[in-house]
Parts: structure tokens; sequence; C-alpha cells
């Protein structure tokens, strides 16, 4: 283990949670969103000597994570795919807003805590995948539709609580 | 589909309903084509995308596999992806390593069944990130020790705010080499060797090893506990301070000059001319300051010791009262409209009953801080004259002991008002410039740099009893001038001391539009910003921000498209007395 090694270990632990942040907003379906991370961490890891320590890894671990993201819509089986041509302005439009990205981030655990409480163990259960749709469909004896509406309406209330706490946490 | 407004919000609704079934992998085919149809070359629509979809990538996150780990832990998961290793097929050498089949071909194949192997969806968070350590163990024969978990912890904090509102630091969280980037109050860093360093914002300051640190931009103070070993260094840009047993403070100013501050003790300090004679070294003891400049020429002088220039004990918390949350607010005014100054003239005294009032705003931060802490702003203009003036609610009315002469470029902390406008009529409305680090260098527009984009900075100095302006130029706060020739201006406690007003008069030659100064009609670009400190004079503790462009996202003085309107009014009136 080199020292160069060391650093591009220290430089690459901060910039995960970007990574996996860029990957899943292209890539929503999870399992194959960490897929998509895993390959990126591994090419990184592979070309680690041709990247020049003096920049910043974030932009060079996102491009390689677009092409990542390319080759999984390339292969894909799933019913829907983005565009070669639409992931590319997505991925440049995310890095523009990106410094507000990293303000919903923080804010988004503020309004998780405002959740009413079965809302909030519906997103949890549905996100750590404890439960698929239909199981707790099952469980809960509603549709798996009107889960589906149900979890949809739960962002769209956490990403309305994600802009007022954006707009009002104004840096110096 | 026409562009009108309800065709625009089907459009919306359209969009939201795909980008949920995106999410969700409920979306038909079909809809799949219509989503990259409405997405492509559409900037709102990919603006609305991002932002639905990254609350579900950050869901994703927040509930995931991944979020706990840091540089720190990664060696625990290391051990755990070792003995999923051997659990897949490897072997333990006698020191207890993993060894992986022999031969290159062979280990590939060995990982991909490896990795075919896992099936648990957590154990994939092991996989990615320690392919990293998988790869360490293979082509370190050796091995390594692990390095220790941290090597400084955050012991402290009051009123912080972080520059980056994502920065997740909370008091105990343990700290390795990274950067600490404070916007406003303080905190305090207990290194692992015993040294305890109280940062106040705003400051740049990097934790580069268990004993050193680097100060990139602010002020620091260091003190080694008695049960430390000595040897503690704070480096700058400029120069190395050592600790020999001790407490001292630093600053890393805006031009790049250090200065030094010795309160008890002796430390050695260290910088390098530019002429690169061996580097010169002063040991310096309590009662002794040094400033070494900033320039190639990186000379040292000794400067007054000013032990109330540097925060040196983290402040009581129970200072702040019941209420734990610092007044702030949320903006409600995008426009403020510059009246003209009343042909008969103003007395610039603190008292606004001169004034034309017509144009005046009025503004609040949040309960419980309402009733004692806001403003009521106004603008005039003439031909010679900008006039900025407020009635502003402070508990702790003009006690700012923040120093024009040492410290100007931190006359915003201890109270104060900032306003930023422009003055050019050419750049219009909104502004376009942003701060050289908020852009690639090969996009910088000329408007960055402008002479014409002005940042003021409004205090009374309490200890001299001085009522100070600040001015910087252009988005990367160029040409800098500290209480200037040419401007009047006045701070005033308002009766009951429960706040003060203020008014300058600031000629347009110091906004450098002397030979074009704003006339009626204008329409540019400003912004407002009150600073309000604790009963110190001394600590940042809250803001109130105003005239914002309601279109922009967040606010930023390092962004000019974020500042609201000026609106130079046509209409004269009489102020009635």
């Amino acid at each position: 283990m080199t020292p160069n090694d060391d650093h591009f270990i220290e430089q690459l632990v901060p910039c995960l949670s970007r990574l996996h942040r860029f990957i899943a907003t292209l890539v929503p379906n999870r399992a194959d969103a960490e897929d998509v991370f895993q390959t990126t961490c591994l090419k990184a890891w592979g070309a680690r000597f041709s990247f020049d320590a003096q920049r910043e890894l974030f932009p060079w671990i996102a491009g390689i994570a677009r092409n990542c993201v390319h080759e999984y819509y390339r292969r894909s089986r799933h019913a829907v795919v983005l565009d070669p041509e639409i992931i590319n302005q997505l991925a440049e439009r995310h890095f523009t807003e990106e410094a507000v990205s990293d303000a919903r981030e923080r804010a988004l655990g503020d309004c998780l805590k405002m959740l009413p409480r079965c809302q909030r163990v519906l997103v949890e259960n549905y996100y750590r995948d404890r439960f698929t749709i239909q199981e707790y469909a099952r469980r809960s004896g509603q549709s798996t539709g009107a889960l589906y509406k149900t979890i949809q309406r739960i962002r769209a209330a956490l990403r309305d609580c994600i802009n007022r706490t954006v707009t009002e946490r104004i840096p110096i | 589909m026409s562009n009108t407004p309800h065709n625009r919000k089907q459009i919306h609704e359209e969009l939201q309903s795909m980008v949920d079934g995106f999410c969700d992998g409920s979306l038909p085919p079909e809809q799949g084509r219509r989503l990259n149809e409405i997405l492509h070359n559409n900037p709102d629509a990919q603006s609305q995308f991002l932002a639905c979809a990254s609350v579900h990538a950050q869901l994703n996150w927040e509930f995931g596999s991944f979020k706990d780990v840091n540089s720190a832990n990664i060696h625990t998961l290391l051990h755990a992806a070792a003995n999923s290793l051997e659990a897949a097929g490897g072997c333990r050498t006698d020191s207890g390593k993993i060894k992986p089949p022999e031969g290159r071909a062979h280990r590939q194949l060995w990982a991909r069944r490896w990795l075919g192997t896992l099936r648990q969806r957590w154990a994939w968070a092991v996989v990615s990130l320690l392919a990293l350590g998988l790869v360490l163990f293979w082509t370190t024969p050796s091995g390594r020790s692990p390095r220790p978990v941290s090597i400084a912890r955050l012991t402290g904090s009051f009123h912080a705010q972080w520059a980056d509102p994502a920065t997740g630091f909370e008091i105990g969280q343990s700290l390795n080499r990274e950067r600490l980037r404070l916007a406003a109050g303080v905190v305090e860093v207990t290194f692992s060797i015993g040294a305890v360093v109280l940062l106040e914002g705003p400051v740049d300051f990097e934790i580069r090893d268990a004993n050193r640190g680097f100060l990139h931009r602010g002020q620091a103070v260091a003190r080694l506990s008695q049960n430390a070993s000595a040897g503690f260094v704070i480096e700058t840009a400029q120069a190395k301070v050592v600790d020999l047993g001790t407490e001292f403070g630093v600053k890393a100013g805006r031009s790049n000059e250090t200065e030094i501050q010795v309160f008890t003790g002796k430390v050695v300090t260290e910088w390098k001319p530019a002429d690169h004679r061996a580097s010169d070294l002063r040991r310096l003891e309590a009662g002794q300051a040094l400033r070494i400049s900033g320039d190639t020429s990186a000379v040292a002088q000794e400067v007054p010791y000013q032990p109330e220039r540097f925060i040196r004990q983290l402040p009581d918390p129970a200072s702040r009262g019941a209420n734990a949350t610092n007044p702030i607010n949320e903006s409600r005014h995008s426009v403020v409209r510059i009246m003209p100054a009343p042909t008969s003239g103003i007395t610039v005294d603190g008292d606004l009953s001169d004034w034309n009032l017509e144009g005046r705003f009025i503004a609040r931060c949040h309960e419980p801080y309402g009733r004692n802490y806001f403003v009521e702003g106004s603008m005039m203009y003439d031909a010679k004259f900008l006039y900025i003036g407020a009635h502003v609610g402070d508990p702790f009315p003009l006690r700012s002991i923040v120093d024009p002469k040492t410290d100007a470029d931190y006359g915003w902390r201890g109270g104060s008002i900032q306003v930023r406008l422009s003055t050019d009529r050419k750049l219009g409305w909104p502004l376009h410039a942003k701060h050289p680090d908020y852009r690639p260098v090969s996009e910088a527009l000329p408007e960055d740099t402008s002479d014409k984009l002005v940042h003021l900075t409004l205090w009374h100095f309490e200890p001299k009893e001085m009522d100070c302006l600040e001015i910087a130029y252009g988005m990367d706060f160029h040409g800098g001038q500290v209480n200037p020739s040419g401007y009047r201006g006045v701070f005033k406690k308002t009766e009951g001391a429960m706040g003060y007003n203020f008014e300058y008069a600031i000629p347009w030659t110091l906004l450098n539009a002397a030979d074009d100064p704003p006339r009626a009609g204008d329409v540019l670009a400003t912004t407002w910003i009150v600073h309000w400190a604790d009963v110190s004079g001394r600590i940042w503790q809250g803001k109130l921000v105003e005239i914002r462009n309601p279109n922009a996202e967040g606010h930023s003085f390092y962004r000019a498209d974020t500042w609201g309107q000026a609106i130079y009014a046509l209409e004269r009136t009489t102020v009635r007395p």
C-alpha cells in the first residue's frame, strides 16, 4: 500500500455519498444502483494510477460513474431506458445544481423526523427493502397501487419540506 | 401543445407522475419514451426530474448500506470482507491474512465467483467499498498496521454555522485528516496528543496530523494541556508556529498575511522569505505578537499585543439562553425602492426623520426573535451620494469590538449591516457574476471582477466610538478599503437601547459610479444582510437577509444572481415634518 493509495482512499471515502446520490438519481432501482456504484468503485481503483492527484477526485470518478450508467442502460433489460443524450444532460444539470443538492441532503434528516410515525415507518421499510410493496399490501389490506401513491405523496411532502428548509438555510 | 400556463401546469403534473413511476419501477415502456421526450433539451423539466429523483436517491442512501462508511471504519469492513472471502473459498495464512489463489487470472476468477456468491443486499455494501480493501490484501504481502481511528475530535460548538450546510459534524464526532470550513460561530477541536484548538468562523482549517494543522484562512487559538507533549504545530501559507507548551493565537488573513499572538508560554515561529534565504526563526513569549506580510517578501514585524482579538475560551452554551437556535429570517422582499433624497438635503446624524421613507422595507427574524431582531431599511439617492439608513432592533446594540484597523475583513461579525449592490446599468438585473470559486476559469465572466459590484460593511466600533465602512469590489472582493475618505456615517442607539439607527451617505466616487451614477428608472441589483452579535460584541449570533431574487435558489453573496432588485424611483415628494 503506497502513500498515494492512502491519499486516494482518503479522497474517495468523502466522495461516496455524492457518488451514490448521483448514480441513484439516474438508476432508480436500488439493487441496480448499488451494482453500478460497486462497478464504478472497482474501475476507479483500477484506474487510480491514471488519476492526477493534484485534481479534485469527484469530477474524475463521476465521469467513470456516468460511463457505467451508460453501460447499465445499454445492457439493461428494464422496460424504461434513459437515452444516452438524456443521461448526459441530466448529469451536467446535476453537477450545476449540486451545491443545492448537498443542502437538500442535510435537510432530509430533519424533514424525515417531521413525518407522522406511520409514514416514516412505511418509507423506511420500503427503502430498507424489509418488505416488497406486494407483501406490504397483503399485510395492510391495501392495494399496491394505493401504496405506491402513498409513497409518492410522502416523497412529495419531503420534497416540499426540503425546499422550505434549504431556502431558510442561507450560508454566509 | 401551446406554452400557456395551463399547459405548462399539465406538463408539470404529467412529468411528476412519470418521475414517480420511474423511481418506483412502475412506469410503462411507452411512458418511458414520453419521459425521454419531455426531458430532451428542457432545462426546467430536467431540474424537476432531478429534484424528484434526488429525494428518491437520498432515501436510498439514508436507509441503505453505505451510509455509515467512513475512513475510520473501513478497516472494520475490511475484516468483514476477509471473512466473507474465507467463506467463499479463500484460506487464511499463518499470520491471519486471507490468501487468494495464485496468479492474476485465478484471482480475478475467484473475485467474480466470490462476488457471484453474494446474495444478501447488505453484503454488496461490503463488496463495493471493500473491493478496495481486498486489493490492499492482494497487493501487500506483508500487510500494514491499521491507522488510528481518529486523530482529533469535535469537543465543543457555539453558534456554529458550517460553510457547507450539508456538513454533519456533531459534538463528540471523531475527525481525521480533513478540512473544517466554518462560516460563523466557534468550535473546539481536541487533538489526540492533548492540544485543544478553538476555531472562530469564518475559518478554513485543515487537520493534517495528530499534532499538526494548517490554517488556510481565519483565526485559531491553540492550547496544550498539561499532559500533552510539546511540539503541536499550526502552519499557514507563510509560517509555521511550533508550540512549546503554551497558548497562542494565529490569524491567516485575506491577503495571506500571518499574525501570531502568544498568550502563555513560548512558541517558535518559522517563515521563509521569498529570496530563498534560510528560514527565519523567532522565539516568541507570552505578551508578544508578530505579523508576517503576505506578499513575497514575507517581512516580519512585531505588532501590538491584543489578546482580546482572539476567542480563547468556548462561550458558555447557557449564555444563549433558552433559545438554542440563531436569529434568522425567511426573506420576503425581492425589491427595494431607492427614493430620491429630499431636495432640502439631509443631516447625517442618526435621526431618520428627515428621510424620504416611502421605499422602506420591514423585516423580522423568525420567532421567538421577531420582537427584538428586525430591520426597517431605507435607501435614497441623489447626484452625489447613495444613502443607506435603517432602524435595527438589537438587544445588544452597538457593542462591536471588531477593530477596523486590524480585523476589517471581519467587520460584520460584531453586529453590522452589509449592503451589496451594482452600479452598472449595462449589467442590469439579474446579475450573472459569481465568485471565481463558483465556476471554472474557462467560464469566467468579465463582470465577475467588475469594480461596479460593491460590497459595503457598516458597523460601529465601540471602543473608539467609530462608525466604520469597509468596501470591497467585484465578486473576488478586490481593492478593499477601510474607512476611506468621503463618506459620512452615524450609528445612534434608539430610546430604550433595544436597537439603533444608522445612516450613511456614500459618494458615488467610492462606488465607481461618479461618471454615470444610477438615475430614476434604473433597475439594478442589491441585497441586504443584517448581522447580530452577542453581548460581548464579539461573537456572531445570527443574521437577516433581505432583497433576494426569488427566482434564484438560496442566497449567497458569492453569487450575484441571488441578489434582489434596487429600483431607483421616479417620484419626488417633499418630506413631511
